[in-house]
């Protein structure tokens, strides 16, 4: 049954399906990287393997499992994604100096 | 050929020996042994099947060795590389990318490509010879110097770092170990050019040297942001900053902050870090948000009314 998941910054929202046009993304290093940090190189990131896919359309990633996968991150503990489709989100701040919201980045 | 189909206890005794031996060479911190890095570099073209380069030229870093590549760039690349990470490498490297990126993919990582090889020590320990013979050079010049940027006539080589900061990484083993130094740079090369680090988080000298909350709480990469709170202390940091609590759920507390004149009522979400034992987050929420739950609300939906609970939060 999937799950809404919460990583740090990242979000994993369960969805019907892919949007239409949505390309496939290759893995890198053997994994797919959810989102990456620039100041400590983590990475959200799960495993290469058969059953793991990663698609993205106009910027949003989408993740598809179809078995139990490992969400993991070098600094919170590792989730363990269920079968299903989600798309990847992150959180939003506010920036008050420049009066504007913007997706949390690390 | 050979094969090694089980290790005995004797070799895996020694695994330790030549793990710890890769670890010290990885975080040297000494002068370059110029002579003995020279002979492996010519040794690793050799083994490349190519003529040694015609001049090996010396740096005070791999940022040298970059901006001295961009400002004589003429050669060809060849094939003397190869690359694995640990956190003092990846530091470097990401800090020279930002600089002179090309280079970090044509660099030959010396003593920062321990990781990969000392792994393969390990077989030529235990009598694979043979098979792994080809990268005595890259051993030599790992045990010997730093970064190198290898081309068909000339090879840039750095020397080592004059000093490391490291800190072991709380929870894990002994051999988990990241850069961090609360008053100074984590790493210094010889000629002057330093990386500056908080419990691994890189970031500029100008962001390492700020100690004003409200400088702080604008800094926009949201980690870097939390690695200065957690060296000045959220109780101190809200010290200085003029607040009243709005709401409070948990281990969320939503304030409402005087950042300037002009900007007298921000609204922040202060939040305990839901992994990381000792480290809080301050992120500025949207001005309409009255309690905690809408400041979680706008997070995760863009809209203070719609709710997105995350039903595994880590």
């Amino acid at each position: 049954m999937s799950k809404r998941h919460q990583q740090g910054d990242i979000k994993l929202h369960p969805i019907a399906a892919l949007p239409k046009g949505a390309k496939r993304l290759m893995a890198r290093d053997g994994r797919y990287v959810l989102a990456e940090g620039e100041a400590t190189g983590h990475h959200h990131a799960v495993a290469e393997r058969p059953g793991v896919e990663m698609y993205e359309h106009e910027g949003t990633l989408f993740l598809r499992v179809e078995k139990p996968a490992d969400l993991v991150h070098e600094e919170h503990a590792t989730q363990v994604v269920e079968p299903g489709l989600y798309e990847v989100g992150r959180v939003l701040e506010y920036d008050y100096l420049e009066e504007q919201m913007r997706q949390v980045r690390d | 050929m050979k094969r090694i189909d089980r290790l005995t206890q004797a070799q895996t005794d020694r695994l330790t020996e030549i793990r710890d031996k890769w670890i010290r060479i990885g975080l040297c911190a000494e002068p370059a042994d110029r002579a003995k890095a020279e002979e492996g570099l010519r040794l690793a073209y050799r083994s490349g099947g190519i003529d040694p380069p015609r001049k090996i030229v010396w740096t005070g870093s791999p940022l040298s060795n970059a901006l001295v590549r961009a400002i004589c760039r003429a050669s060809v690349r060849d094939s003397v590389r190869d690359s694995v990470g640990d956190s003092v490498r990846e530091s470097v490297r990401a800090s020279v990318r930002a600089s002179v990126r090309a280079s970090v993919w044509d660099s030959g990582y010396g003593q920062h490509d321990a990781g990969w090889l000392g792994f393969f020590d390990a077989f030529a320990e235990f009598g694979l010879k043979g098979q792994t013979e080809k990268l005595r050079g890259l051993w030599m010049v790992a045990e010997s110097a730093g970064w190198f940027l290898p081309h068909q006539n000339i090879c840039w080589i750095a020397e080592r770092p004059a000093f490391l900061r490291l800190e072991k990484i709380p929870g894990q083993d002994e051999f988990h170990n990241r850069l961090h130094c609360d008053d100074g740079p984590a790493i210094r090369f010889a000629d002057g050019w330093e990386i500056y680090a908080l419990h691994g988080v890189r970031m500029s000298q100008a962001e390492h040297a700020m100690d004003d909350p409200r400088k702080i709480i604008a800094v926009q990469n949201a980690e870097i942001r939390a690695a200065l709170i957690r060296r000045m202390g959220m109780e101190r940091m809200l010290a200085h900053l003029p607040h009243k609590s709005l709401s409070r759920s948990g281990d969320y507390e939503l304030l409402s902050i005087q950042l300037s004149e002009q900007i007298a009522d921000a609204r922040y979400l202060k939040m305990k870090n839901q992994s990381v034992p000792g480290v809080w987050h301050l992120e500025g929420v949207h001005p309409t948000c009255q309690t905690v739950e809408h400041a979680n609300n706008w997070r995760t939906t863009g809209d203070i009314h719609q709710s997105w609970v995350p039903e595994v939060l880590t």
